[in-house]
C-alpha cells in the first residue's frame, strides 16, 4: 500500500469514529485540532486502525503518535514487517 | 528536609546550588551529577537516615530489574515475567507500608485477629519513587529507554525537588536533559526565575495553606450536626488549603528543579477554574492524570475496544452511546483507574468514596458529552448569557471537587457524610446571627424586618464576638481566596515566556497587560516575600501530599 492509501483509509476511519464525516484530515493534522479527538477517541481510533489494516501496535507506540502522518507511518512499518 | 525550613533555605539551598555549577565547571558535568544525587540523599536522609537504605535498596532493586528487560526486538522469552515481578516487588513494598497494618488493625477491631499489630512509620515520598520506577520499568520493557546508564538513573528517581512529593516524573522528559552538557552551564536567567516560582510557591504554603489549616484542623476534628454556613466554611477551607500547599510544594519543585537547569512538567494549572470534571483533572495533579492515563486507563481501553473489534462490535462514537458499549468502552475503563487512584491515597474507606466518586462524576460528563446535540446543531445561543453559563459550570464542577474532597479530608465515613448534609442544609442554617442592642439601630427598618424574620437575634456582646465576628472573618476570607483562586492569572501565566515548566500554559486573555521581567523590583519582591514567609516558616505544617 502507499502512504497515500493508507492516509485515505485512516482518514476515513477518524472521520467514522468522530462521527463527523466532513472532517478533512492532512498527514499534519493533530489530535488538539480537532474537536472531540480527546484520549478516549484516540483510543478507539487506534483500535479501529490495527482492525482495519489487520496490524497490532504496542500500548507505548500508541502514546508517542503526535499527529496522523505518525499514525501512517506505524501502520506502513507494522505492514512491511508483516511481509 | 523540608522546603520551608530554615536549613533548606539559608544552607542546603544554596551551598548545592554553588557546589554543583562549581563542580560542573572545574570537573565536568559527571560530577556535578554524582554531587546532585548525594545532596538528594542527605535531603531525603536529613528527616529519616534509616530510610535511605530502603531508597538505595529500591533503586539498585529497579536498576537491576530494568537491565533484564529489553525491548520487542530483542526481547527473550520470559520477559514478562520479569516485568511482572518487578512491578510486583514494588507494589509489595507499597502495600507492606501503606495498607497491611491498616489492614491488620481492622482485623483486629473486628475480631478476626487477636493480636494488635499496631503501626508502622511510612518512610516518606515512598509512592512517588515507587510509581517513577514503575514507569520506567514499564518503559523498558516496551523498549522506548534510551539512556540505560545508572549515573542518570539514580538522579532521575532521586533528584530532591521531585522526589518526596512529585511531579511525577517521567523519565523521556528528564534524562535527556540530564545527559545534555547545557544542563550543567550556569544561566542567571534559570536562577532569577526558579527563584521567584520557587518564592510564589513559598507564598502559596506559608502564607495562605498554613494561613488556613487550623481552621480545617479544628473542623474536621469536631464534626457533630455541623450546620449550613460551619459546613460550608470548614470545606472551603479545607479545599483551599488542600490547593495551596500541593500546587505551591509544585511550584517550589518546579522553581528549584530550574535552578539546576531542569526544566520539570507542569502538575497545577489553575485547577479550580475548571468548566468540567474532564477538565479539572487535566488541571489538578496533571502529573498523576498523566500517570494514570499511561498506565492504567490507556491500558484496560485498549484491552476492552480490541476484544470489542474482534468480536466483531464497533468501536466508533456511535457504539459508546448505547448502553452496552459505554458500560464496556467509558465506565469500565474510567471507573477502575479511578478507584485505584482513590485506594492509593489510603487504606480507609473514604478514599475509596473519594475515588468512586470521581469515577462517577467522569462517567457522567463522558455521558453528557456523546448524548448531548453536537454544538452545530444547538441553536445559537445568545452571547449575554455566556458568561452566565461559564460560571455555573465552573460552580457545579467545583461543588462536585468540593464534595469528593470533604471525603478526602475527613476521619471517616459519617463524619463526611454529616459534613456534606451540612453544607445541603440538612442540619439547619445556624442562623440567627446576633447583633449587639445597641447596634440594631444602625440597621434602620431592616432590623426590625430581619428579627421579626428570625434571621437576627438580638443579644450580648459576648455572644456576638463569638458568633458573628468568626462568620464575618470566615466570609471575608472566603472572598480573598475566591479572588485569587478563580479570577487571578496564576504563576505560570505571569511568567509567561519565562515560565521554567516543561508545559506551557495558555495565557489568560484579561491578564495579558501583566509581563514579568527580571527587574530590580521583582527581586526586592521575591525577596520580601521569601523574608516574609520564612517568618511563618515554625507554625508550618508538613505538606499534605507528605502522607501518600
Amino acid at each position: 500500500m502507499t502512504k497515500d492509501e493508507v492516509l485515505s483509509q485512516v482518514s476515513d476511519i477518524i472521520r467514522d469514529v468522530l462521527d463527523q464525516p466532513e472532517l478533512q484530515v492532512t498527514m499534519d493534522t493533530t489530535a488538539d485540532e480537532v474537536e472531540g479527538w480527546d484520549s478516549f477517541n484516540h483510543i478507539n481510533i487506534v483500535v479501529a486502525t490495527e482492525a482495519s489494516f489487520h496490524v497490532k501496535f504496542n500500548t507505548a507506540e500508541v502514546e508517542e503518535l503526535k499527529n496522523v502522518g505518525e499514525l501512517v507511518d506505524l501502520v506502513l512499518k507494522r505492514l512491511a514487517s508483516k511481509k | 528536609m523540608l522546603f520551608n525550613s530554615y536549613v533548606f533555605l539559608c544552607v542546603f539551598l544554596p551551598i548545592s546550588v554553588i557546589a554543583f555549577y562549581v563542580a560542573a565547571h572545574a570537573f565536568g558535568s559527571r560530577a556535578a551529577k554524582i554531587l546532585l544525587c548525594v545532596a538528594s540523599f542527605v535531603f531525603y536522609g536529613w528527616w529519616n537516615p534509616a530510610f535511605i537504605i530502603l531508597l538505595v535498596g529500591s533503586i539498585a532493586f529497579n536498576y537491576f530489574i530494568s537491565l533484564k528487560l529489553k525491548g520487542e526486538e530483542d526481547r527473550k522469552p520470559g520477559q514478562g515475567w520479569v516485568l511482572a515481578f518487578g512491578v510486583t516487588a514494588n507494589l509489595g513494598l507499597l502495600f507492606y507500608y501503606k495498607y497491611l497494618f491498616p489492614l491488620l488493625g481492622f482485623f483486629h477491631s473486628i475480631g478476626l485477629s487477636h493480636f494488635d499489630y499496631g503501626s508502622v512509620i511510612l518512610p516518606i515520598g515512598i509512592s512517588f519513587f515507587t510509581f517513577t520506577q514503575i514507569g520506567y520499568l514499564v518503559d523498558c520493557h516496551q523498549g522506548l529507554v534510551k539512556d540505560r546508564g545508572i549515573l542518570n538513573y539514580v538522579l532521575f528517581v532521586t533528584f530532591f525537588p521531585h522526589l518526596i512529593a512529585g511531579p511525577i516524573l517521567h523519565h523521556r522528559e528528564v534524562m535527556p536533559q540530564f545527559a545534555d552538557d547545557q544542563t550543567y552551564c550556569l544561566k542567571v536567567f534559570n536562577l532569577v526565575t526558579g527563584l521567584t516560582l520557587f518564592a510564589a510557591g513559598m507564598v502559596k504554603k506559608v502564607l495562605l495553606a498554613d494561613t488556613l489549616a487550623p481552621w480545617a484542623e479544628m473542623g474536621f476534628s469536631h464534626i457533630d450536626h455541623i450546620t449550613f454556613f460551619h459546613a460550608w466554611s470548614i470545606a472551603l477551607a479545607y479545599s483551599m488549603q488542600l490547593y495551596f500547599d500541593f500546587s505551591g510544594y509544585s511550584d517550589m519543585a518546579i522553581g528549584l528543579g530550574i535552578m539546576f537547569g531542569v526544566r520539570l512538567p507542569l502538575n497545577f494549572n489553575s485547577p479550580y477554574k475548571s468548566a468540567s470534571i474532564i477538565e479539572f483533572w487535566q488541571r489538578w495533579h496533571m502529573t498523576l492524570t498523566r500517570y494514570l492515563t499511561l498506565l492504567l486507563y490507556n491500558p484496560i481501553a485498549l484491552w476492552v475496544n480490541r476484544r470489542r473489534q474482534r468480536a466483531g462490535m464497533p468501536v466508533s462514537k456511535a457504539a459508546a452511546s448505547t448502553l452496552p458499549g459505554f458500560a464496556s468502552m467509558i465506565a469500565l475503563p474510567t471507573f477502575t483507574t479511578m478507584f485505584l487512584a482513590g485506594l492509593w491515597h489510603g487504606a480507609g474507606l473514604q478514599y475509596l468514596i473519594y475515588g468512586m466518586l470521581h469515577g462517577i462524576y467522569l462517567t457522567v460528563n463522558h455521558a453528557w458529552r456523546i448524548l448531548r446535540p453536537t454544538p452545530s446543531k444547538i441553536k445559537h445561543a445568545p452571547e449575554q448569557f455566556s458568561l452566565l453559563r461559564i460560571t455555573c459550570k465552573i460552580a457545579l464542577t467545583y461543588v462536585a471537587v468540593l464534595v469528593a474532597q470533604i471525603y478526602f479530608r475527613a476521619n471517616n465515613v459519617s463524619d463526611a457524610t454529616d459534613l456534606v448534609a451540612g453544607m445541603f442544609g440538612l442540619n439547619g442554617s445556624g442562623l440567627p446571627i446576633v447583633i449587639p442592642a445597641n447596634n440594631l439601630k444602625y440597621l434602620g427598618s431592616f432590623g426590625e424586618f430581619f428579627t421579626s424574620h428570625g434571621l437576627l437575634t438580638v443579644g450580648l456582646r459576648e455572644i456576638y464576638n463569638s458568633v458573628t465576628l468568626p462568620l464575618a472573618t470566615n466570609l471575608a476570607t472566603a472572598v480573598a481566596f475566591g479572588v485569587i483562586t478563580f479570577w487571578a492569572p496564576n504563576i505560570y501565566q505571569i511568567l509567561g515566556d519565562a515560565s521554567p515548566a516543561l508545559t506551557k500554559v495558555k495565557p489568560d486573555a484579561h491578564w495579558q497587560w501583566i509581563v514579568w521581567k527580571p527587574s530590580l523590583f521583582n527581586a526586592v519582591l521575591v525577596g520580601l516575600l521569601l523574608f516574609v514567609a520564612s517568618i511563618y516558616f515554625d507554625r508550618a505544617a508538613r505538606f499534605l501530599y507528605f502522607q501518600f
